[in-house]
């Protein structure tokens, strides 16, 4: 398995090299940078122009503002922002660490919700409640997920249950810090739920798809031939191999997830690295534009190696490879 | 003897029986249509607005005039005020304002090139018709539904188009030669499909300067969504071709003597073509989420010009959706749109593979 | 001579969509204590279905007009959901022609082995330990050289002659009176055929097991059985008949 595990990690450093050139490279086709901005504002002299210009090695050809910048990260410094004024790093912790709660969260509740919705829909084939299931599921994939967050809002505003975007109430920062949580998992349920429903929707329906192929498998004959309980059968083995095949779509879902999350955050306002990387690609802010990416693209392979891993674990015959 | 069914005949009548899918093409081809004939269908223009009629709501349509006669089909004029708490109000006037069908309104170019001035239903000035309503500046939301159909509807063929054609290429080639050219190009699929979409689609769009003109906007957004999609594609195509290479019926044709050609048109090509369509019909949603996304945020098609995401712009302010709830229409045309390409790309797919739904029927 | 430890009268399954096809018509056999009953057919004949009905499936697609099948006298058919599950596996198994599709690939051939034998409490109450030594010690039974390795091994590690008879091991661990050998040898050699015949005739005397030993190859079933039962088309029918002779004359080379 360790070989395997490895191979899995070359991918994904590569992968993050390869991502952080092609950010560069189009931040760098962008015709005009942030100083063009700058400039244009009067009030700030030629001095400071140019100060800023040697500070962030903006009169260095391409290729050597890159190999600075990798070096910088291989330290640790991300650059700074010049839009918010101050390092990357300060902005990038806390908006990471809210995408992050956003994403895991919806994570959670998709597959919490997906797999036993899906083991129930393929035990009740054909029937009423199945077939009821498969209807609305279609329909909620069909729905642009900012679609159903805007809904939902109006929803809390109208009923005024729930609030209206955004992470933390006014003053909460003065509460004990259950109260802080509870306030801040009521903030969460509109974004989670709007972005989750899409994901839980097209899982069930691949779990259940799974599950119907696997219980019509002949080892699993073999097994009820042998004469074990038949909860045995269902979720001892053919529930084991349906879920297999999903191991796979873990990385795939996380990365779903964490982009549908960015989208999220810019329609619900909560205050992550989706709505920071808004804001930065509108002011070209080069920096923070490539932190992000490179963030993001930090995220997603930790997330795709851990489910990779997951899988090594879960079938046995994916070591051999 | 009765001549044998083809696979692809027997495909067909299989799909054909899929009601649901029928009823998909139905809504789709409906949809095109409207979008092509946006010009007569819709009765005002794209840029067409009235400062007097923010945020109107969806004006009644009358058979009986305020006195009791039958007139027909009619609506009645509305004047904005403002009520106790300062909230825009609309109020009926008496005056009457008949529904004309295919009645002069704005002229327009047909089809681009021919001058026409009809429009399927139309009232005169200073009357207004709004089916579904009017947005921020009066304009009625049916008609920019239907003329951002074009853009919504087109972005999405075009941009799956262009991603099968790199798919075709970069699958075919991997699924066909195999081995190493095949590890290193799945490599590369996977390390595309891996990279967030969202943060590639935002980057990506910041590359682009902001001086374009509409259509170059259009263009670059077709581009940017091609780029991202196509690696979904690719490894279908690819696991088609390897899976054909392996197939009995190649082997038992190349032991007949047939070239490579004949087996590939005979053969390979007519369960690629029908595979890939349903691919492509399922990948097409993807791509009109992704421009709605874009315009949605403000960095896809601009105003003046239409598209359902960025008319539902207008929607991110939920005190918005509160007094004029039916800005969200646009949404319902996405979601439409949307349902009914999975529901016949799956129906596609399952008319090819019926071995694939009918799972769980025991021995 | 002993009352039939296990026999099928007069099962007749048709289609469910299409009453007038039989799959299997009026088909009789009858096990005593101690024997081997070959069957032999053709493709089509209706053998592995009447291996599945001797252990009480019938398949949804199939629906059965008549007949019984008779565990010491007792109508398995008619029995409850439960009781069914509990005979099956205790009473009477059922070996696979393909040894790799009776075992979940997710799990190792000892715990599959090990979760049987606790299934029908053949561990005799010892816990898990005992149920282990237990599926070593059939593994040995089987002819298996190193149960221990064996034991921890996927089932897509061994090979398939190890998982022939690992299945036999996993069939045979709760000490059933009745094997159901549905196609034992298809998938092997020559050699390994005749090895597995050579296990079948020790098992027979070890266990006192009673085998229904299902095949296509009549010459290797009459090497080994006492009695032959001829399927064709679902149909049993007499030796003198055209298909059976076919049959002959396959099994003669």
């Amino acid at each position: 398995m360790a070989p395997y595990i490895f191979r899995r990690i070359l991918t994904a450093l590569l992968l993050l090299v390869v991502m952080s050139f092609v950010t560069f490279m189009l931040m760098r086709l962008t015709p005009g940078n942030f100083l063009d901005t700058l400039r244009l504002d009067p009030q700030i002299s030629k001095d400071t122009l140019a100060y800023y210009g040697k500070l962030y090695q903006l009169d260095k050809p391409a290729w050597q503002q890159y190999l600075y910048w990798l070096a910088g990260l291989a330290r640790g410094e991300l650059g700074y922002s010049f839009y918010y004024n101050v390092p990357v790093v300060k902005i990038l912790a806390s908006r990471l660490g809210n995408t992050f709660i956003l994403s895991l969260a919806a994570f959670l509740l998709t597959w919490a919700v997906a797999i036993p919705l899906g083991i129930w829909a393929a035990l009740h084939r054909g029937g009423l409640r199945d077939r009821m299931i498969q209807f609305t599921a279609y329909a909620v994939l069909s729905l642009p997920g900012f679609f159903v967050a805007m809904v939902l809002l109006w929803g809390a505003s109208v009923t005024g249950w729930l609030p209206l975007g955004g992470m933390e109430s006014p003053g909460s920062a003065d509460l004990p810090w259950f109260a802080r949580a509870g306030d801040m998992l009521r903030h969460l349920v509109i974004p989670v739920t709007a972005l989750s429903l899409g994901s839980i929707a097209l899982l069930q329906k691949i779990m259940r798809g799974n599950m119907l192929e696997v219980l019509g498998r002949q080892y699993i004959f073999a097994a009820r031939a042998r004469g074990l309980p038949e909860n045995r059968v269902i979720y001892g083995h053919a529930l084991r191999n349906a879920i297999n095949p999903m191991i796979t779509l873990l990385g795939y879902e996380f990365s779903a997830l964490l982009s549908g999350a960015a989208l999220m955050e810019i329609v619900t306002s909560w205050p992550g690295l989706g709505s920071l990387m808004l804001t930065a690609v509108r002011s070209k802010d080069i920096y923070l534009v490539m932190a992000s990416m490179m963030m993001g693209g930090v995220l997603f392979v930790a997330g795709n190696l851990l489910a990779d891993i997951a899988l090594a674990k879960a079938d046995p015959r994916i070591r051999i490879r | 003897m009765e001549k044998p069914r083809s696979e692809t005949g027997l495909a067909w009548q299989r799909f054909t029986s899929d009601r649901a899918a029928l009823a998909a093409l139905w809504v789709l081809g409906a949809l095109y249509a409207a979008a092509l004939l946006a010009d007569v269908a819709a009765p005002y223009s794209l840029k067409d607005e009235s400062r007097e009629h923010p945020y109107c709501p969806p004006t009644a349509i009358h058979l009986l005039a305020p006195d009791g006669r039958l007139i027909g089909p009619h609506v009645r004029g509305m004047a904005m005020a403002y009520d106790t708490f300062r909230r825009r109000v609309y109020r009926a006037t008496p005056e009457v304002y008949p529904l004309r069908f295919f009645g002069k309104g704005e002229p327009y170019r047909l089809l681009g090139f021919l001058p026409f001035d009809r429009h399927l239903f139309i009232v005169d000035a200073p009357g207004r018709v709004y089916l579904l309503g009017a947005d921020s500046r009066g304009r009625d939301i049916f008609s920019r539904i239907l003329h951002g159909a074009r853009v919504s509807l087109t972005i999405g063929l075009f941009g799956v188009i262009i991603s099968f054609g790199i798919g075709l290429l970069v699958g075919g080639i991997a699924g066909y030669w195999g081995g190493r050219v095949d590890d290193v190009l799945m490599r590369v699929c996977e390390m595309v499909m891996m990279v967030p979409g969202f943060y590639l689609l935002l980057a990506l769009r910041a590359a682009v300067p902001d001086s374009l003109d509409p259509l170059q906007v259009y263009a670059a957004i077709i581009i940017i969504l091609s780029f991202i999609g196509w690696a979904g594609l690719a490894r279908v195509i690819r696991g088609m071709c390897l899976s054909l290479k392996e197939r009995d019926y190649v082997l038992a044709a190349r032991t007949m003597g047939l070239t490579d050609m004949e087996i590939i048109v005979r053969h390979v090509l007519p369960h690629t073509i029908s595979y890939s369509l349903a691919a492509v019909t399922l990948a097409v949603p993807g791509y009109i989420l992704g421009e709605s996304a874009l315009s949605l945020i403000g960095l896809g098609i601009q105003d003046p010009y239409a598209s359902w995401g960025n008319m539902l712009a207008e929607a991110m302010s939920i005190v918005r959706i509160q007094f004029a709830p039916w800005i969200l229409w646009p949404a319902f045309f996405i979601g439409i749109t949307v349902l009914s390409f999975n529901v016949a790309g799956d129906a596609l797919r399952d008319a090819w593979d019926p071995l694939l739904k009918g799972r769980g029927e025991s021995t | 001579m002993s009352a039939p430890i296990l026999a099928a009268r007069g099962i007749t399954l048709t289609l469910r969509e299409k009453p007038g096809t039989f799959i299997l018509e009026d088909v009789s056999l009858s096990l005593a204590r101690g024997k081997i009953v070959g069957v032999v057919g053709g493709s089509g004949s209706g053998k592995t279905t009447l291996a599945c009905t001797l252990l009480g499936f019938i398949p949804d697609a199939m629906c059965r007009q008549r007949g019984q099948v008779l565990w010491q006298g007792q109508d398995i058919l008619a029995m409850d959901a439960l009781a069914l599950r509990r005979w099956r596996g205790a009473c009477v198994s059922l070996s696979f022609q393909e040894a790799s599709s009776a075992f979940d690939p997710v799990f190792t051939v000892g715990d599959q082995i090990v979760e049987t034998i606790m299934a029908h409490g053949a561990h005799e109450g010892g816990g898990r330990a005992r149920a282990r030594e237990r599926a070593l010690s059939f593994l040995s039974l089987a002819g298996i050289d190193d149960p221990r390795r064996v034991e921890r091994c996927y089932p897509h590690e061994l090979s398939g002659g190890l998982r022939q008879r690992a299945m036999l091991a996993m069939a045979l661990c709760t000490t059933p009176s009745v094997l159901v050998a549905d196609e034992p040898t298809s998938s092997l050699d020559v050699t390994l055929q005749a090895r597995l015949m050579e296990l079948f005739r020790k098992l027979r005397r070890e266990l006192d097991l009673s085998i229904v030993l299902i095949a296509h190859d009549l010459g290797m079933v009459r090497r080994l059985a006492d009695e032959l039962v001829i399927l064709s088309r679902g149909r049993v029918v007499a030796p003198d008949h055209p298909d059976a002779r076919a049959l002959m004359s396959a099994g003669e080379m």
